[in-house]
């Protein structure tokens, strides 16, 4: 029975709306006369003959209505031809008496007042139909619910009202239709959603009674919390032995097909005939081929906490949440791509590199940064490191020095016996020329050649590595280490020719001739730009950029004892650092912007000052002041800064008067460089700014085989920029030779990760780069010493790991059935099954929105669940209950009841299992740690309602667990870091402390934040406590009001094991129930269109929330139509297409609105 | 055991000898099966003691808060009509526990409350718990066996007195 809702008053309307004129005037109005234009298909007008019943229902009924004086009146209305009443009329008698009248008085119509329809429609069909009257011939009037229930405080009037209300269903039933259920054929195939132990029981059941189950899991395994449970209350029986024999009968069954790590996206389609979208999201692993050797996870270097153990273990980026997993098989746990990987230009995978330096895999990880450059030595010292910037570690303490540690893989390779790399077989017949030898033309034909290309370098200086060699000094790239480099890179079988000079030595035409078939220009800006001041053709002035080429090559070069540089980029600290080294007393750095605007890294500027190099800011030359043709001084003038220009950097204007002289031998231009364009053939276009004009995505110039890329392209940019170009011009070249669209199929969009959690991240220091002491600097040592392999192991340990897998491929290289597929795509699975039932279980509370008990600040508060798997062999004590911070087993442990639950701050709702689960780890505590232990339970109520329950309770406090009937406020911790409570006892009527080495807190059960999805995907309504309702809470617990979906488990409310499994298979049988027959009555209240009326706006369409109106073209009459269609079998019969539709042209079967109209006219009658 | 217990009220800890002590001289009952329903207080005849209620009785000792049930006389004050030992639902019985009380009150040479020794006397003397020639109703209606026109009742003789000491055990 419904509950009885609470006394209203009856509403009074003093004057009764005259309905005739309201009508007539509807009618008179003119322009839409609806009554009019209403078909009159089957409406009777003809004499009826209706029989009323005025059930009592006991006293629910007649305690307030007179139901006589409701006969009485019945009686006398037209067409009534018999008025009874009963006092159960839904009892056999009360059936058989209808039955009786039906045929002595040949009634037509049936009128019952009794309770709500929900409660008794159905029968009272029957009922009729038993009799041989159309089951659609009755209407139901719901005296209970609506009348007597709701106004016991006022009989008369409720009377009326009752009179009133049978009245309107008389005049209803007099317009009533006999219509015919429609049957469709069903899919014998069922959909379960969650694979817990309610999925798990309701598909071994279906698939036993022979229908094709889909089990759809959102995890890597089936088997939900029951598979995280030690033991089981009240038996004590071991979780995993009674559930792990059904997850493998589930996983075997040959009418099972398990869809794990998959979610529902979509559902279409109607009882009987679903059609469902599955999500199914990459495992990176073949699930059918793995066979859960454990290989992989074994050399996986991501560790990360485990769900399954509750965070309280470890587990790897490769996994299974545990061994008895279904389907045994592991998964990689991919977030998405690493912040550092995603901001590296040339996209080096630097979580992978630092995840396995963490493991002391280091020619791993430099394999690794070999997949994506060649340089990662050079790299490890000159990068300036975009990944830094943008490490979430930074948003901690500071940045990992990521850099210091690719430098550390190079330099340990190269103490080890040298090792070359294997040729890359030939397998293109093109042969291509790179023009230039630096980063950019290098790693254009290291990528070029291991993509199976012969490709040959011409380099115009003696020795290859471009600005590598004559940009960057000694003291900060040693020769010999680029020698490595590009040793490695000839290894592979790359040619290269240097003292080439392209367009002198060899021009574009001869490299056609000689067979090749694309070329790849990285030529670099190598020419000095101008200061264009008076004195610069004096003595003593240098270009940086051929200053810097000349001390590289070991040029002599003659400058004197005070230099000023000018400038503020890297070329120009270099070259005052240069300069000091050739043996200048004093360098001074001249710059006309201020500190913060300038270009060069500030580290190289520290070690700069430090060595003695002075800066002046906010300076500019004017004149180069020279004497006997050398030079002598700079006159200069201060400047000061405006509003920021294009580049973002606020523009320096000269101070009028400011104008001063300082004395300088040598003056050194490191204001930038440009192209030297003169070698190029004409044919190839230049831009504006001087530098070689590309199609941006393709790098490709104005002649198609000739690609350009690096600085020649940018104008003067960075080595890993000039690398990220070589590797993107590679890419397009290869494109370009084997015919395929340049532009289309380029990779897509990383998925780079933006959260990463943070949470428990204590500080740790970054190493710090050890250099080498500014009096040992006078030569060409490198100033940077590099990291020892301690800190490099420091240092990679604070790597947050922010895409969970590195994607380093240590699994790839063990797995032997080569089961893993890194670039495993999600796939959408389309599936049609006749029923669905849902049984996605629920969440557990979370202890920190209750911040009085401590969870989460002191480290033995634990929760329920926490407890299990401390008491579990497999977790992470190994059964051994204990304290996680201390290790010690506790003396004293206190259980805190209905923590989230039963409160109305959190959930209203009783969890249902809180008291048998603490009581369940009470025992267990006792029995493993023994007696001497002492264990309270504070509570509220005890709530011990199953079978054996009470009897479980008995033997707790037989065992001597102490039960403290009220809750503590809160949780403290003294200052010896123990844990106490006060408690006040209604048993003892005091004021009690209790000190506990372990609390656990019983957090209850709550709503799923996966509810609101599930519940858009399948209109499945809720109820307030956040949980799918049921469509009855006694006589319909596991339907849905979705014909044709059902619930199972915790989704529906909370619930203990031995109540899911039974609601599990209750559920599995409605789903026989429905399908077995192979198809199924659909009711016939739905929507009818009359296509001479319909004017084809679609409105109805946009309407309908069933997506059951579809708009249809035919011909009529020779015509071409537009017309609405209602597809029956979808159509629920809502109505809300009859009231949107703008002509009228939707009639609703049973409701038609002349049935409606005459309710309202007796009802104002 | 129960170092982890403190009344906040008395400052008292659990007493777990005591404790152990009372719950030893307790034959089929069981307080610790206690689950506080009260029943037992609800029925008490002793109005007196609803000072310190049954069940609160059986929760202290549950706890091991002895000490302070030994120095009251409201251990005393138990009529021992045996209603909460017959009703209890648990088999607690705090009427098995309270005379379990009063025996280790004795083997500790506490004090025995002085009402309780007069009824031990006249007892002794006169085989009588209490002089019932007057008493007075729950609804403090004041009753007279004389004015009720009841007979005087008999006191025992020396045979009762020695039948009771021979039970006693004693001289």
């Amino acid at each position: 029975m419904a509950e009885k809702p609470k006394n209203t008053k009856l509403l009074q309307t003093k004057t009764k709306p005259n309905l005739d004129a309201f009508f007539e005037n509807i009618n008179k109005q003119g322009n839409i006369p609806i009554f009019a234009l209403y078909p009159q298909k089957g409406a009777s007008q003809k004499l009826t003959r209706i029989g009323v019943y005025v059930c009592h229902c006991g006293l629910n009924i007649a305690g307030t209505i007179d139901v006589k004086k409701v006969i009485e009146d019945a009686e006398k209305q037209p067409n009534v031809i018999v008025a009874k009443d009963y006092v159960y009329t839904c009892s056999d008698p009360g059936q058989e008496m209808i039955r009786q009248d039906i045929n002595k008085h040949k009634l037509d119509r049936i009128v019952i007042a009794s309770c709500s329809p929900k409660m008794h429609e159905e029968t009272f069909k029957k009922t009729i139909q038993q009799a041989g009257l159309n089951p659609y011939l009755l209407e139901i009037v719901n005296l209970r619910e609506q009348c007597s229930w709701c106004h016991t405080d006022d009989v008369a009037k409720a009377t009326e009202k009752a009179k009133t209300l049978v009245r309107m269903g008389i005049s209803r039933a007099m317009h009533l239709e006999p219509l015919e259920r429609s049957k469709v054929k069903v899919k014998k195939s069922v959909l379960i959603i969650g694979g817990g132990i309610a999925g798990i029981q309701a598909a071994l059941d279906l698939a036993d009674a022979d229908f094709k189950v889909y089990l759809v899991e959102k995890t890597p395994s089936i088997g939900g919390k029951m598979a995280q449970l030690d033991k089981t209350f009240p038996t004590l029986d071991c979780s995993a032995c009674i559930l792990t024999p059904k997850m493998a009968d589930a996983g075997h069954h040959p009418n099972i097909k398990l869809l794990t790590c998959a979610e529902v996206e979509n559902v279409n389609g109607y009882v009987g005939n679903y059609e469902v979208t599955v999500l199914k999201k990459p495992r990176y692993i073949d699930e059918e081929k793995c066979t859960g050797c454990g290989e992989c996870e074994k050399v996986c270097p991501v560790t990360m906490p485990n769900e399954f153990d509750m965070g309280l273990k470890q587990r790897k980026a490769v996994y299974r949440p545990f061994p008895q997993a279904i389907p045994n098989a592991y998964t990689i746990d991919k977030r998405g791509m690493a912040p550092c990987r995603a901001a590296c230009p040339a996209g080096v995978n630097v979580q992978g590199y630092i995840a396995l330096a963490s493991q002391k895999k280091y020619r791993e990880a430099l394999e690794l940064i070999r997949q994506a450059i060649p340089f990662p030595a050079v790299c490890g010292r000159v990068c300036f490191h975009p990944c830094e910037n943008h490490c979430e570690r930074g948003k901690v303490d500071e940045p990992i020095a990521i850099n210091a540690i690719k430098r550390f893989l190079s330099d340990y390779e190269q103490k080890l016996p040298p090792e070359k790399p294997h040729p890359f077989h030939k397998k293109h017949n093109e042969k291509i020329a790179i023009i230039g030898s630096g980063p950019a033309g290098l790693t254009a034909a290291y990528e070029l050649t291991r993509k199976g290309y012969l490709v040959t370098v011409f380099e115009s200086l003696p020795e290859p590595g471009g600005m590598l060699r004559a940009g960057i000094p000694a003291y900060r790239l040693p020769k010999d280490v680029l020698d490595r480099e590009i040793d490695y890179i000839k290894n592979l079988g790359v040619k290269i020719k240097t003292n080439t000079n392209f367009g002198k030595d060899v021009t574009m035409d001869e490299l056609l001739k000689e067979g090749f078939k694309s070329i790849f220009i990285a030529i670099g800006v190598q020419k000095g730009r101008k200061l264009e001041i008076e004195g610069e053709e004096l003595n003593g002035v240098f270009y940086a950029i051929d200053f810097l080429k000349e001390s590289n090559f070991g040029k002599e070069i003659k400058i004197g004892e005070k230099i000023a540089v000018i400038g503020g980029g890297n070329v120009a600290v270099d070259a005052a650092r240069v300069a000091l080294r050739l043996g200048a007393k004093e360098v001074h750095v001249l710059y006309r912007r201020s500190r913060e605007e300038m270009p060069a890294y500030t580290a190289e500027v520290e070690e700069a000052e430090k060595e003695g190099i002075k800066f002046h800011f906010l300076v500019a030359p004017k004149r180069i002041l020279g004497e006997n043709g050398h030079v002598v001084g700079l006159e200069c003038v201060r400047m000061q800064l405006r509003e920021p220009d294009k580049t973002g950097r606020r523009r320096p204007v000269p101070v009028e008067g400011s104008d001063y002289v300082m004395e300088f031998d040598t003056v050194i231009s490191a204001i930038g460089q440009s192209l030297d364009a003169t070698l190029l053939p004409d044919k190839i276009k230049l831009t504006k700014m001087g530098t070689i004009e590309v199609y941006s995505s393709t790098l490709q110039t104005s002649i198609p085989y000739v690609f350009a890329g690096g600085d020649a392209v940018t104008g003067e940019a960075t080595v890993i920029d000039a690398i990220a170009s070589g590797k993107r011009a590679a890419e397009m070249i290869d494109r370009y030779l084997r015919g395929e669209d340049l532009d289309i199929g380029r990779e897509e969009e990383p998925k780079v990760v933006r959260e990463v959690p943070k949470e428990g991240v204590k500080p740790r220091p970054r190493q710090q780069m050890p250099t080498l002491s500014v009096e040992k600097r006078k030569n060409w040592n490198e100033v940077e010493l590099g990291f020892d392999e301690d800190m490099v192991l420091e240092e990679a340990k604070r790597c947050l790991a922010c895409g969970i897998c590195s994607e380093c491929l240590e699994c790839e290289r063990v797995c032997e059935l080569k089961v893993i597929n890194h670039k495993q795509k999600e796939e959408r699975i389309k599936l049609e099954v006749g029923s669905i039932i849902l049984a996605v279980g629920c969440n557990l509370f979370d202890a920190t929105l209750a911040p009085e008990l401590g969870y989460g600040r002191f480290g033995d508060v634990i929760t329920n669940m926490e407890f299990e798997r401390i008491s579990n062999a497999a977790g992470p004590t190994e059964g051994k209950i204990k304290s996680l911070i201390t290790g010690k087993p506790p003396k004293s442990v206190a259980f805190i009841q209905c923590v989230g639950s039963r409160d109305a701050r959190f959930n209203e709702h009783c969890c249902r299992v809180g008291c048998m689960v603490s009581l369940k780890q009470a025992i267990l505590v006792k029995e493993k740690l023994g007696e001497e232990v002492d264990v309270y339970i504070c509570f509220n109520d005890m709530r011990a309602f199953g079978k054996g329950f009470e009897e479980f309770y008995q033997r707790a406090r037989e065992m001597g667990v102490e039960f403290i009937h009220g809750l503590p406020s809160e949780i403290r911790r003294a200052s010896d870091g123990s844990l106490y409570f006060d408690v006040y006892d209604s048993g003892v009527n005091k004021l009690l402390q209790v000190s506990a080495d372990l609390v656990v807190l019983a957090t209850g059960l709550e709503k799923s934040p996966d509810f609101d999805r599930l519940q858009a995907v399948f209109h499945v309504p809720r109820s307030r406590d956040g949980f799918f309702l049921e469509t009855h809470p006694k006589l319909k617990p596991l339907d849905t009001p979705m014909a044709g979906i059902f619930l199972a488990g915790t989704c529906q409310g909370p619930k203990d094991i031995p109540d899911t499994v039974a609601q599990a298979s209750g559920a599995a049988m409605k789903v026989v129930d429905l399908l077995s027959k192979g198809e199924i009555e659909i009711e016939p209240l739905m929507g009818v269109v009359d296509i001479d009326l319909c004017s084809g706006c679609g409105v109805c369409e946009t309407v309908c929330a069933f997506s059951a109106i579809q708009m249809k073209n035919e011909k009529i009459h020779d015509k071409e139509k537009r017309h609405a269609e209602i597809l029956e079998a979808v159509c629920q019969g809502c109505g809300a297409c009859a009231a949107a539709c703008p002509v009228n042209a939707i009639r609703m079967k049973h409701f038609t609105d002349e049935q409606i109209l005459a309710q309202v006219k007796a009802a104002c009658s | 055991m129960k170092v982890s217990l403190k009344d906040l009220m008395t400052m008292a800890k659990p007493a777990a000898e005591l404790r152990l002590k009372a719950l030893c001289k307790i034959w089929e009952a069981k307080p610790i099966n206690c689950f506080q329903c009260m029943r037992c207080t609800s029925g008490c005849t002793s109005l007196k003691l609803l000072e310190l209620k049954p069940h609160e009785i059986v929760d202290l000792v549950k706890f091991g808060f002895i000490d302070e049930l030994l120095a009251s006389d409201i251990i005393w004050t138990c009529a021992t009509c045996l209603k909460c030992k017959e009703r209890c639902p648990q088999k607690a019985s705090p009427y098995d526990l309270i005379m379990a009380l009063r025996n280790v009150t004795v083997e500790q040479e506490a004090k025995v409350p002085e009402f309780y020794m007069n009824t031990v006397s006249q007892i002794l003397e006169t085989g009588l718990m209490q002089n019932v020639q007057k008493i007075t109703t729950r609804t403090m209606e004041p009753l007279d066996r004389e004015k009720l026109g009841l007979p005087k009742i008999a006191l025992a003789g020396n045979k009762f007195k020695e039948c009771l000491m021979k039970a006693l055990g004693g001289a």
